[in-house]
Order: structure tokens, then C-alpha cells, then sequence
């Protein structure tokens, strides 16, 4: 049978899904939680594809048939995924600096192609446990900076320095804290160093509220 | 008058006007970039910040303004940087220098020298010469990321010395590579040391450099007048006025124009070079007193690069046999001044720094090579125009070796690649 994936038409088999297809042309297709004969529960919802009729559709579960019309990359799915991005991070717990997945996330790569913020850098950042510069003793403002650097800086031996802004999710920066205090760095000299990065003294006075005067909410 | 409208090919935008009319013939060496503060902008920064914010004063150079900051910085706060640091920051100044005068040479002056309207003309009647020319480029950039982290605006060189430094599989694949491409960098310095240019010189001049090593760091500016001046005293020789034709300043040594670069460092540290860089220069008449000469100049330094990298990283991986290296030193914070000087490609960086005692930057000033010879660049534009044209020289002829007296100083004038304009007044076009 006959199928046409972004305009490119190519011979399938029956009952093969429109994901393994793709990937057979060389299309890229954002999976989360698919993994191949292990799980194919199309939970996640990023791989959303658009049928010919403007449905859209998981492209890991659905099963292609003669004729089928599919685009891998419009407005519309961009959005959906956006969306599903945003509401998978209100409930993801951002403990990035613990996460055997440091370095090489997909979620993290997935946030900073579809410009989702509230990720900070040591998602990116390859430094484990005594490694990390904050373990050191050194200033790093990773655990309170935006990602999407891929950590450059650190990887070149740097500490952190902030300049992509800070993060204003309030998790990140009471996590952020909790780091701090625990290896004896002061919020005020983290404070300092913020300051050439903010965009606003708006965003700065929320920071410092997270960061210094509110409560640390317990886990 | 005349105008050379926008120079192509030179790092920048400027105008040199020339004026002919009887009794007066004057020229303007004019910068148009717009001026960007950085001096200003540094101020009250932390002194950590200062570095990576200099750098962005020029992208070919930037691994001459971030160390030659760094070292200001260090001398403001007592930081001293052990000795493999020193190596291994020579060798990215090195490789920054070969890259940079091969740019030039090449890429800028290559079309215009022989004949051909552009790059594209030259891939088109020498594919292979431009072939080995950009393979050495990219060898180069690929060098220069190993000592610095990044190919522009370095990353890893911090104050107090390296954040990362390359390890000894890193070291000898620096080392082939530079021996892979040492043949076809001879070829193409080869090219530019037998072509001929115009004959003049320019009778009242000075050429300023520095003392103890050929390229990289010094303590002290030499001059042609056999005049040396420490770092601190910079101020004493090195006179900067403000011109209200020039977005950028003008420095004189004492009123003498002066010129730095391949040039000066060639005439005043010509025992320095290496055995084959001084074999080449044999080739040519000594000294070089031609500003066109520059090229010639560049070109021997683009050879000794080559060779004194090598003999650099030999001498680091002989260190790293012995011993690890500890790249970087503490710093503590205290109240300082420091003036650092180095050389850069075109010449002589001076980077002046003071710092308060919670470590902000109170006072900065940052004399760029460029600025010390745009009034070389005007004197020797008059002397070209006395010694070799007469009144019915055609104005073109004139703008096309203005043009190619301007690029042979490789100026830089800010980061950015527009073009300069001549203008001649008093001339029948």
C-alpha cells in the first residue's frame, strides 16, 4: 500500500505504524515514552502527527492504511506538543541536579526546540556528584540559570555564570537554595552575581523573594 | 580631493580623504564605525566580567584582547600564573597570529593583488590554492579551539590561568597538524614574498614594539629611536588625542606618526625569528621601510608562527612527561592597578585597568593597534602620492593604490566588514 508522509509518497507494509515509517524516510518524529516492543501505550502524546483530515493522531500507535495522508510538522502540532510539553513540566519534578539522565535529556532538548523555559542549566551540565562545581566550593549559577547552552561554559571548565537569565519557576529556585545552603554558599553573593543577567527588577525582586525570604517548602 | 569610498576588504568601515588643492595636501584617516564604549562600559563591572566583555572589541582577535585584559587584571590584583600557563597562552597568541595574518594575506589581499575581482574568481583559475588555504584555515581554528575552548571569543582562558587545558593526545594532534600543513603555509608566504610593490618610504617615522619575546607578552615597549618605556609609563610616549573627523583616537609616539605590527616587530626583533622565517627574510631587502612591505612582513611571520608553535608544544609535552600541569592560579581580591601589554596581530595591545577593593572596575583604557597607525596610514598616503603620481595621473589609478596602501596596514577598525571610501579634492576626474 501506497502512503504519502509531508508530501513524499513511500511503499509500507500492513499494520505497520506511521512512526516506523517516518523513521524508514528519515523523518524525525519526538518520542517521550515509546520504546519499541516494550512500551507502545502512546502515553506522552509528543509524537502527534496531522492526518489529510486535520485529526491529530499518536504516530507510535497508529497504524498506517492505503492512501493515508500525513504531515509531520505544522502550526497545529507544534502547538499540541507545546502544550503537552508544558503541562508534562507542571508536573515533572525538576530534581535535574540528582538525575542519572544529566546531560543527555530529551525532555530538556524537546523544552529548548519548542522554547519552553523553566529548565535550569545542570539538566545540560555532565558534572556528577563531587564533580560539580558548587560540590567544589565554587560560585556556579547553573542550578538557577535558564538552560539551552548545552552548559558550553562548563564544559570548557567554568563555572556557570547566568548569562541566559535566570529561571523564575519557584521549585527551581527553593531547590536552587536548598543547594546553596547545603554547601555553605551565601544567597547574597548568588544575588550578586544574578543582577548582570535579570531583565527586570521585577523578575530580580521575585527571585530574591524565592531565594531569601520565603520558607523553604518542604518535599 | 579624493576619496577612496569605502576600502573593501579591511576589518571596519573608513574613509581616507586626500586633498590636493595647491598649498595644501592633507590627508584624513577617517573611522566611521560608530563608537562603542567599551572603555565605559567595563566600568563598575566586577573584574571577573571584564575579559570576556573586551573580547568582543574584535572577533578575529579576540584571544589577544581576553588575554592581554586577563594579564592586566592579574598584575592589578598579584596573581602570578605558573609557567606552563605562559606556554600554553603563547601558543593560542601564536595560532591567533597565524590565523589572522593568513586571513589577510589570503583571503583580503590575495584577489586584489593579483588580478582577480574576488574569491570566487580565484576558486574559478586556482581551485587548488584555495583549497589548501581554506583546509589551513580550518586546521588552525580547530588548533585554536583546543587551547582556547572556542574558535572566537575564547572561553577557556580565565584570570589566573586555564579553566581546561588540553591534554597530551590533544597536544599531539595539535603538533601533526601543524606539521601536515607547514608545506602548503611556505607555499602560500612564498606567493607574497616575490611579488614587487610601489618603491617609497615614509622619511619620518618610528616603529614601537615589544622587548624579550617575539610575539605574546612584554614589559617593555621598544621603539625604532632606541627609546624604552616600561608597561606603567605607556602614557609618557604613547600620546592619544581625539580628532573631530575620526570616531576612533589617535596615538602618536610624542607627535611622530609610528607604525605597529608584522612590519615593526620584523624590523626591530628580526634575531628573534626562527632559523627559517630569518632564511626567508634574507630574500628581501633589510629593513622592510615600504608600508607595503607589511605584507612581506606577515607573511615571515606566518612562517615563524608555524615553527615557534611547534617548538612551544614540544616544550609542554616535554612538562607533562615530568609532571601534571595546575593550570590556574587563586585569585584574591585587593586593590590594584595593572597594565597589560602584548602583541597582537597588528601590533601593540595596551589594556589599563584599575580596581577598587570589592574588585569593580574604576578606571579602563584600551589603546588598540589600529588606533596608533591610522596616522601612519595618512602620512603615508601623502608621501605615496608625492613620490609617485603626477597631476594627470587619472584619479582611478590613484584610488586603486590607496586602496591597497590602507589594506596593507590590515586595519581593524571595529568588528565588522564594510568597506573604506578615498576622496581626492583638487583633481580632474
Amino acid at each position: 500500500m501506497k502512503v504519502r508522509i509531508n508530501g513524499l509518497e513511500v511503499e509500507a507494509r500492513e499494520g505497520e505504524k506511521i512512526l516506523d515509517v517516518a523513521n524508514r524516510l528519515g523523518i524525525r518524529i519526538p518520542t517521550l515514552c515509546y520504546l519499541k516492543n516494550v512500551y507502545e501505550g502512546a502515553s506522552c502524546r509528543i509524537c502527534v502527527v496531522e492526518l489529510g483530515n486535520g485529526k491529530l493522531i499518536p504516530a507510535c500507535a497508529y497504524e498506517v492504511s492505503d492512501g493515508l495522508t500525513v504531515s509531520t510538522d505544522t502550526p497545529k502540532i507544534r502547538e499540541s506538543r507545546r502544550m503537552t510539553l508544558e503541562l508534562l513540566l507542571s508536573a515533572h519534578r525538576i530534581t535535574c541536579q540528582n538525575c542519572p539522565k544529566k546531560g543527555e535529556c530529551t525532555l530538556v532538548e524537546l523544552c529548548s526546540e519548542y522554547g519552553i523555559e523553566g529548565i535550569p542549566v545542570c539538566a545540560e551540565c555532565p558534572l556528577h556528584g563531587e564533580d560539580c562545581f558548587i560540590a567544589r566550593g565554587e560560585i556556579c549559577l547553573g542550578p538557577i540559570t535558564a538552560s539551552g547552552c548545552k552548559a558550553e561554559c562548563i564544559r570548557d571548565g567554568r563555572a556557570c555564570e547566568g548569562c541566559r537569565g535566570p529561571v523564575t519557576r519557584r521549585d527551581v529556585i527553593e531547590r536552587a537554595r536548598r543547594i546553596y545552603i547545603e554547601h555553605d554558599i551565601s544567597l547574597e553573593t548568588v544575588l550578586e552575581r544574578l543582577k548582570t543577567y535579570c531583565a527586570s527588577s521585577h523578575e530580580f525582586d521575585l527571585i530574591r523573594e524565592y531565594l531569601i525570604v520565603k520558607e523553604v517548602v518542604k518535599e | 580631493m579624493i576619496s577612496v569610498p569605502g576600502v573593501d576588504r579591511i576589518v571596519g568601515h573608513a574613509t581616507l580623504d586626500i586633498d590636493l588643492e595647491r598649498g595644501t595636501l592633507d590627508a584624513r584617516f577617517k573611522v566611521l564605525n560608530d563608537p562603542r564604549f567599551i572603555e565605559a562600559i567595563v566600568l563598575g563591572k566586577k573584574y571577573y566580567e571584564v575579559p570576556s566583555i573586551v573580547s568582543r572589541i574584535c572577533g578575529p582577535c579576540s584571544i589577544s584582547h581576553t588575554i592581554t585584559s586577563t594579564m592586566a587584571m592579574e598584575k592589578a590584583l598579584g596573581v602570578s600564573v605558573p609557567e606552563p600557563v605562559r606556554i600554553l597562552r603563547r601558543i593560542a597568541v601564536l595560532g591567533e597570529v597565524a590565523e589572522n595574518h593568513l586571513l589577510h594575506l589570503t583571503l583580503v589581499c590575495l584577489p586584489e593583488y593579483f588580478g582577480y575581482a574576488d574569491l570566487i574568481e580565484v576558486a574559478k583559475y586556482k581551485p587548488e590554492l584555495l583549497k589548501s588555504i581554506l583546509l589551513i584555515r580550518s586546521q588552525l581554528s580547530k588548533i585554536m579551539e583546543m587551547f582556547s575552548g572556542r574558535f572566537v571569543h575564547p572561553n577557556t582562558l580565565t584570570i589566573g590561568g586555564f579553566s581546561k587545558i588540553p591534554g597530551k593526545t590533544k597536544l599531539e594532534e595539535a603538533r601533526n597538524m601543524l606539521r601536515e600543513i607547514r608545506g602548503r603555509i611556505i607555499e602560500i608566504a612564498e606567493i607574497f614574498l616575490e611579488t614587487e610593490f610601489p618603491e617609497f618610504e615614509v622619511i619620518m617615522e618610528a616603529c614601537a614594539s615589544l622587548r624579550d619575546d617575539y610575539l605574546y607578552i612584554g614589559d617593555e615597549i621598544i621603539t625604532s629611536d632606541e627609546r624604552k618605556v616600561k608597561a606603567d609609563d605607556y602614557r609618557k610616549v604613547l600620546i592619544e588625542d581625539v580628532q573631530p573627523y575620526t570616531t576612533s583616537k589617535r596615538v602618536t609616539l610624542d607627535g611622530l606618526p609610528v607604525y605597529v605590527g608584522a612590519r615593526a616587530r620584523v624590523n626591530l626583533k628580526a634575531d628573534m625569528l626562527s632559523d627559517r622565517a630569518k632564511f626567508y627574510l634574507k630574500t628581501r631587502r633589510f629593513p622592510l621601510r615600504n608600508p607595503f612591505d607589511n605584507l612581506q612582513a606577515q607573511a615571515i611571520e606566518l612562517i615563524h608562527c608555524m615553527d615557534a608553535m611547534e617548538t612551544l608544544i614540544e616544550e609542554v609535552l616535554g612538562i607533562l612527561e615530568a609532571k601534571p600541569i595546575y593550570g590556574r592560579s587563586g585569585v584574591t581580591v585587593r586593590e590594584g592597578t595593572g597594565v597589560g601589554l602584548s602583541e597582537a596581530p597588528r601590533g601593540i595591545l595596551i589594556h589599563h585597568y584599575e580596581v577598587n577593593r570589592w574588585g569593580n572596575v574604576v578606571y579602563a583604557n584600551v589603546i588598540t593597534p589600529t588606533t596608533i597607525n591610522s596616522r601612519h596610514v595618512e602620512v603615508a598616503a601623502l608621501e605615496l602620492i608625492r613620490h609617485h603620481f603626477y597631476e594627470d595621473t587619472p584619479a582611478t589609478e590613484i584610488e586603486r593604490y590607496l586602496r591597497k596602501l590602507v589594506q596593507a596596514y590590515d586595519p581593524c577598525l571595529g568588528c565588522a566588514t564594510h568597506s573604506v571610501k578615498i576622496n581626492i579634492r583638487g583633481l580632474k576626474a
